[in-house]
Formats: C-alpha cells, sequence, structure tokens
C-alpha cells in the first residue's frame, strides 16, 4: 500500500524542470538552523538560506556579507553596520535586535546549542541603533571575525510558540528561501525575490542526499543532477571528465594531508631523521597516481593563495639525500641495501581503503632508505582515541580545510599538548615544542592588523617548516563535477556553497 | 500445543530483552571515550558534557537501560543531536512502511520467479537448462548487492534510459532496487524448490498417481509441487530477515528513503538514540518473523507439534 503514495512525492527527477538545478551531497545536514549544524553540508546548506554578518572569500579572508561594513572600534570592541533594507524570507525586516538575539541564544542554556563554548568569548552584544552592532569580546582575539559567519535568524524565536513554526520553516536573509523537505533526503528552495545581493536565477534548487558514491557518479553520468563537490574519490573523476556534459572544477584548498612525528620517540626527536623522512616520501608521484592530480604538493598548513600563505622550505624527493642525513643522524643502515633496517617505527592509519593504500606508498618509501616501518590500521574510533592521546610513533591524517591559521594555536603551540591532566585535549599529539613558536601564535591572535598577522604567519610556517613536527603532504582539491546546464558557477576552495546564488541554468 | 507456543514466546521474549541491554550499552563497548569518538575533531567547540547528559552515558548502566527503553515505549525517544528535540518514533513510523514494501515486493518477485524456475529445473534434471539454472543460483548467491546495484543502474538507467537512477518517482523506480533485493533469494528459492520437488517425485503416492494414469501436468502440479512447497514456505519466512538486513544496502545504492537510509545517515551523524532504535527494530522485526514461522510450521505441519510434545 505504501507504493502508492510515493506518487505524491514532491522529489520527482524525471522530466527535468526547466530552472531547477539538483545539488548531490554525502550526507544529509543534521538542520536547517545554523546553530545546530556541525557536519559541513549542515553549515553549508543552512548558510544558504541565513548568512551571517561576515562570510569567507576564497583567499580565507573575512568578508562583509549582511554587514555593509565593519571596524574595531576598541581593543576588544567590534563595530558592524548592516545594509539598508535587509528583509527575512517572510517580509519581515531584520535589524540589529535579530544580530543581538542570534548571539545571545547560542550561549543560552536553554537553547542548547552545541556550538556554546566557542561563543562564550563574546561578553557583550549591544544594538546602538536598528543597523549597528557592537560586539565586545573577553580578550583580544584576531580569529573572531570568521565565527561571526553564523547565520543571522530572526529575534521573534524568543517566542518561544515562533519556535515549533521556524522549525517546520525555517527562514533567514540568505538568497534562497526554505519550500520544503519532504523527508531526509530532500530539501527544496526557491530563491529569494528581496535577496541584497539580487534574486538568483535558479528557479528551483534542490539537495538530495545520496550516499552512495556509485549511484552519485551514476546519476551525474545520467543527467539526474547537476552538480556534485568534494563527493567523488579522484579515480572516478577521468571518467566524469569524459562525459560530453559534465565538466570539473579543480581548485586547491580542501583539506590537508600530513604525516605527523611523535616527538616522544627517540629517533623522531631527532630533526635530521624527521628531515630524512621527508626527503624519502615522493609526494610529486604520490598526488599524480593516488589523486590523479586532484591534490598539490604542501609546504604547509595554509594553501598558496590563502591570505597569510607564506613559501615554507621544500624538501624534495632525494632517496640519497635521506640515507645522508640519517647516517649523521647516527643510524647506519647496517647491511647496506640488504633486509635490516636502521630502525624500526609503528606507523598507525585509520582502515579507510583509501587512506591506507596511500600509507602503504609511504611505508614502502621508508624501507626504501632503509627505515622499517609496522604499519598499523586500526578502526577509526581506536586510531582516532590513539591518536589524541599522543599513542602513535608515526601517524597520517587529514585537516578540515584550513581557512582560519589560529588553527596553529591548537596544533603546534605547547599549550595544546594534550595530557591526562587536560583531559586530552589540545591538537599538538606529538608534543612539539618551541619557545619562539609559542610566542608568534600568540602574538598573532592577539595582532589585530593583518599585514603583521600575515608577517608572524609565515615565521611561523618557515620555522614549523624547518623544525618538521609533520611532514606536509599535500592540500587536497576541491573538486566539484558540474552539468553544463548550469552557466556561471564557480566552485569556492573551501567547497562553500554561496556560489549557488550565482548561477544559471541553461 | 499450548506448551510449544508459551516455550517460543519465551524464548522470544528472552531474545529481544537481550537486545535491548546490548543495543542501549554498545557505546558503553566502543574503545576510548565515546564522546569524544562522535564529536571528532569538533569537540572543541562543542558542549561534551551536554551531549554526555542527553545520551545518558553519564548514568549507570542499568539506569541507561532503563530510560531508554521507557521513552522507546512511551514515545518520548528523542536523537542525539543538538537540541535534543526532535523525536525518533515518527521518523522510523514515516521510513518503516516504504522498507517494508520494498521487501515484500521483493518477497514476491522472488517466489513469482524461483518457483517455476526450480519446478522447471527438476524436470529437466542433468539437462543443460538444468546446468543453466544451477549456474545462475550460484550466481545469484554470490553477487554481492553493493555490485549488482550500480550494474543495473548503469545497464537499464543509463545505457537503455527504462527507468530513473536517482529518487523516488512511482512503482517504476521500485523495479531496480526490488530485483536486486531478491535476487539472492530467487537463486535459493529455486534450488529448493528443484530439490524438494526431486524429493517428492519419489514417493510411492506420485507412482500411484502416475499408475492412475493422470496427466503429467496434474501430477507435477496438484501433486508434486503442493506437497514440495511446504519446506520452501519456511525458507521464505525465515528468508525475510535476509532480506531485511540486504535493504540496507540496497537503500543506500538506490538512495531508497526506507529504514536503511535512516540508519546509514544516523550512524554517519552519530545520532545513537535513533540507531539504537532502528536496531531494535531490526531485531523486533525478524524475530517476529522467526517466531511467526516457527508457530505457522507447527500448525500446518502437525508432526511437528508430535515431535516437540515427545521430547
Amino acid at each position: 500500500m505504501a507504493v502508492f503514495c510515493f506518487g505524491g512525492c514532491a522529489c520527482q527527477t524525471e522530466p527535468r524542470v526547466a530552472g531547477e538545478a539538483i545539488v548531490l551531497l554525502s550526507n544529509a545536514p543534521e538542520a536547517l538552523d545554523r546553530r545546530f549544524t556541525l557536519s559541513a553540508n549542515g553549515q553549508r546548506v543552512a548558510s544558504l538560506l541565513a548568512p551571517g554578518l561576515v562570510r569567507v572569500d576564497d583567499s580565507g579572508r573575512p568578508v562583509p556579507d549582511l554587514a555593509e561594513s565593519f571596524e574595531r572600534v576598541g581593543p576588544t570592541r567590534y563595530r558592524f553596520v548592516l545594509r539598508r533594507g535587509l528583509t527575512f524570507h517572510d517580509g519581515g525586516a531584520l535589524t540589529s535586535a535579530d544580530v543581538v538575539y542570534t548571539y545571545r541564544s547560542l550561549v543560552d542554556p536553554e537553547v542548547g546549542s552545541p556550538l556554546r563554548p566557542k561563543y562564550e568569548r563574546i561578553t557583550s552584544v549591544e544594538a546602538v541603533d536598528p543597523r549597528t552592532v557592537e560586539i565586545e569580546l573577553d580578550a583580544q582575539f584576531a580569529p573572531l571575525l570568521l565565527d561571526l559567519t553564523m547565520g543571522i535568524v530572526p529575534a521573534r524565536l524568543a517566542d518561544t510558540s515562533y519556535r515549533a513554526a521556524f522549525e517546520e520553516h525555517p527562514i533567514g536573509a540568505g538568497p534562497y528561501r526554505f519550500v520544503e523537505r519532504p523527508d531526509e533526503e530532500h530539501i527544496v528552495f526557491a530563491p529569494f525575490d528581496d535577496y541584497y545581493g539580487g534574486r538568483p536565477e535558479v528557479e528551483r534548487l534542490v539537495f538530495v542526499v545520496v550516499r552512495d558514491e556509485t549511484t552519485r557518479v551514476l546519476s551525474m553520468l545520467r543527467g539526474d543532477a547537476d552538480l556534485v563537490i568534494n563527493a567523488v574519490s579522484p579515480v572516478l573523476l577521468p571518467r566524469l571528465e569524459a562525459a560530453p556534459h559534465l565538466r570539473l572544477q579543480q581548485r586547491p584548498g580542501a583539506g590537508y594531508a600530513y604525516l605527523g612525528f611523535n616527538f616522544r620517540q627517540e629517533h623522531l626527536a631527532d630533526r635530521r631523521v624527521r628531515q630524512a623522512i621527508a626527503h624519502a616520501i615522493d609526494r610529486d608521484a604520490l598526488t599524480r597516481y593516488k589523486f590523479k592530480g586532484a591534490a598539490t604538493p604542501a609546504t604547509g598548513m595554509l594553501p598558496e593563495g590563502h591570505w597569510a600563505y607564506a613559501e615554507a622550505p621544500r624538501f624534495a624527493y632525494d632517496p640519497a639525500r635521506a640515507r645522508a642525513l640519517l647516517d649523521e643522524a647516527g643510524l647506519p643502515d647496517p647491511d647496506g641495501n640488504g633486509p635490516e633496517k636502521r630502525f624500526t617505527i609503528t606507523y598507525k592509519t585509520s582502515t579507510d581503503r583509501f587512506r591506507k593504500s596511500v600509507a602503504l606508498l609511504i611505508a614502502a618509501q621508508l624501507e626504501e632508505v632503509g627505515i622499517g616501518v609496522d604499519l598499523r590500521a586500526y578502526e577509526w574510533g581506536t586510531f582516532y582515541g590513539d591518536v589524541k592521546r599522543g599513542r602513535f610513533e608515526l601517524m597520517s591524517l587529514k585537516w578540515t580545510p584550513v581557512i582560519e591559521p589560529h588553527l596553529y594555536h591548537w596544533v603546534f603551540h605547547s599549550d595544546s599538548i594534550p595530557t591526562e591532566d587536560n583531559s586530552w585535549t589540545g591538537g599538538n599529539r606529538g608534543g612539539y615544542k618551541n619557545p619562539q613558536i609559542d610566542t608568534w601564535i600568540d602574538q598573532a591572535a592577539s595582532e589585530l592588523d593583518p599585514q603583521k598577522r600575515a608577517a608572524l604567519y609565515a615565521n611561523i610556517q618557515r620555522v614549523v617548516g624547518e623544525d618538521l613536527p609533520y611532514v606536509s603532504l599535500w592540500h587536497e582539491d576541491t573538486v566539484a563535477v558540474v552539468n553544463e546546464r548550469l552557466e556561471g558557477f564557480e566552485v569556492s576552495p573551501f567547497g562553500f556553497f554561496h556560489p549557488l546564488a550565482n548561477m544559471r541554468v541553461r | 500445543m499450548s506448551g510449544y507456543v508459551i516455550r517460543k514466546l519465551g524464548g522470544t521474549l528472552v531474545s529481544l530483552l537481550g537486545v535491548t541491554v546490548i543495543v542501549t550499552l554498545f557505546l558503553n563497548f566502543i574503545p576510548g571515550d565515546p564522546i569524544e569518538v562522535m564529536l571528532g575533531e569538533q569537540a572543541e567547540q562543542v558542549d561534551r558534557e551536554a551531549l554526555r547528559r542527553a545520551i545518558g552515558l553519564d548514568r549507570p548502566a542499568f539506569e541507561q537501560v532503563w530510560i531508554f527503553g521507557r521513552d522507546l515505549v512511551t514515545g518520548e525517544l528523542t536523537t542525539s543531536l543538538p537540541p535534543f528535540r526532535d523525536k525518533v518514533l515518527p521518523k522510523i513510523a514515516e521510513k518503516l512502511p516504504r522498507t517494508i514494501a520494498l521487501t515484500l515486493v521483493s518477497m514476491v518477485l522472488a517466489i513469482l520467479i524461483a518457483i517455476p524456475l526450480g519446478v522447471f529445473s527438476a524436470r529437466r534434471r542433468g539437462t543443460g537448462w538444468d546446468l543453466g539454472g544451477m549456474v545462475f543460483s550460484l550466481l545469484g548467491v554470490s553477487i554481492p548487492r553493493s555490485w549488482l546495484g550500480p550494474v543495473l543502474i548503469l545497464v537499464f538507467a543509463i545505457e537503455l534510459d527504462w527507468v530513473p537512477a536517482l529518487g523516488v518517482v512511482g512503482v517504476r523506480s521500485m523495479v531496480l532496487p526490488a530485483l536486486t533485493l531478491s535476487l539472492a533469494m530467487v537463486a535459493m528459492l529455486s534450488r529448493m524448490t528443484r530439490a524438494s520437488v526431486l524429493d517428492v517425485d519419489r514417493e510411492d503416492f506420485v507412482t500411484t498417481a502416475r499408475a492412475k494414469g493422470l496427466s503429467e501436468t496434474v501430477v507435477v502440479w496438484r501433486h508434486i509441487v503442493r506437497n514440495a512447497l511446504i519446506p520452501v514456505v519456511t525458507i521464505v519466512g525465515l528468508q525475510f530477515g535476509t532480506l531485511l538486513a540486504g535493504a540496507i544496502v540496497t537503500e543506500k545504492v538506490f538512495n531508497w528513503p526506507g529504514m536503511g537510509t535512516l540508519l546509514l545517515s544516523a550512524i554517519q551523524q552519530r545520532d545513537y538514540n535513533t540507531v539504537r532504535a532502528c536496531i531494535l527494530l531490526f531485531t523486533f522485526v525478524y524475530v517476529a518473523v522467526n517466531l511467526l514461522t516457527d508457530l505457522a510450521y507447527g500448525f500446518i505441519d502437525p508432526r511437528v507439534r508430535t515431535q516437540r510434545r515427545g521430547a
């Protein structure tokens, strides 16, 4: 009997509706209210509905969004001026009161946002006049602006009787308005006539959650869908590129892959050994063959083109140099190129097939220069638990798109070394310590002049690049597969969805 | 008879209770802190304690089982996603009929194909047809659904363009998932039917029927097949659970919005309460169908009851 109700489903994909664009997602957004989203897809879809005061441009800089301008008015105080005539999708005006409500609700335990700890840094949010808001922090903190991409929701939500209606039909001031979500797998948006940036030309924007990668690829091949961003593995890209109606767009930026060292391991504490390992890995070959070119060899956490990016030492593939460095470090190969190793280390990775295959190649390249590698692949929970507690010698992992360079504090500051006492909080899992780096990171966080900040991060990138607490492997590209029906779409390096507002359907 | 029913019911209750305990407590068996595993790199910015409380991990084990069971029964169970207000049961109520529909259609499809195929093979035992049937069955049992599904999409949706690759568009889009899901069952049932038909063929009453001068068609369909179907019916019931499990993979491949997709989505989002509820439901259906099959078998074949009483 249930079969018959499907006829009335609003999610028909055939025949294709004129002006309709279908975007495939690999997993379902957990919420459409940005205040309750943790997943990347959730945040991206929610931001399209409800943008924030600022958004992040392609170089990782905050730029005005709902705010037409922002400035620093005190050591820890910022002023935002909203654009004129902003309205929510239901026609209600968007004023400073809505901004105040949004940020207060984030730290309200009653509301229960999972992002609360992040926003507790804000000590006050005040409406100066209907278009002006001032935000005060508990201390100088330059990375603040990136957290102000939070989508602005109406202050009417303070009235709890409106909440249920809002959850059914969320609104914001974004380029697209919510139409319906008939089930978990389908979200339908329509263009918002009064969007400050102009009404989008797409008549209907549908997000379809397709969890199976092969099915995503086949749907794109058949022309059932128009766009998929970062949800197709590199090996399948050539097949898609060959299809006459599909185009690929690639930009470096999505995710930074690295090989992490544990400084508590006697040999790895020696910089020469770390540099030898960096010279032993052929990153060009790995990106060419494993990623089919959809990754760019990296020298540090930040991708080229990021506002704070600076050149750091490059360790070219040079096995001879690697062997020389190891000899120098007092670790000679006992039998030349024979089966005996200079020393053996364990290398932990997850059981993910692709990650494991990359780890096998890296292990083979290390064996080439006489380092014995005991490769161990663990189920994600176990692997991650070990990594968090610093229980590894060598491991490879990936940071999701690095936008805010303050991440250096989490990853390389000596305050961020996880220990039992701080209940294993901190991303400096290898235990890297360099007082100079600590100082620069602290200065950069409170330095508000962008140029001076960039200079500090340039120093950090250079010294970390020599110290090598990580071997930087590569930046994985953001890859969009686009049906030629879509015109004007330009993929964001971080995979953000705001370019969806600027495209047309042919 | 009533003793037999009570024994079966008792066993069922014990297995359900056991599964409830295991399913509720499985988070406690994860190596490391489950909250960290759930939150991953985002743990820094998330209210860990709120999450811990919401899932009840701050309570003693027996209390966790009790609270989960109580909330499930009263319909108060919420998802483990902030702000912990969405109810789990309405979601399941929306998805379950679709999975049941897919499973039932696959089952009917399997029976419609498998029984004639099995009888046909048995009647042509030792010929090329029989061999072909065997090869087909072997392939059917061995081919994984995660491979068969995409191949069917490639052939029927992309090359031939007969059905859509994506989305739920009426009955037409049920064809491929149902085929994918039923293939293994077709293979198994047809072999079963073939063997059973050959067994019955050797019985005395069949010889008698032939000696009476009945036409071969009547002998086969009225005397042989009817008797041969008894074990086949049992297998159909027992296979229902397998179909349900297969539905998870099949639904993922075809993007069928049923219980399988709900479960996978809950796993991806680390929505543990929904995962718990789904697994419990699958177990419940599995156990219930097995119980019904056992009971039905007892009713159909009086020998079963007699044996149990004797034992």
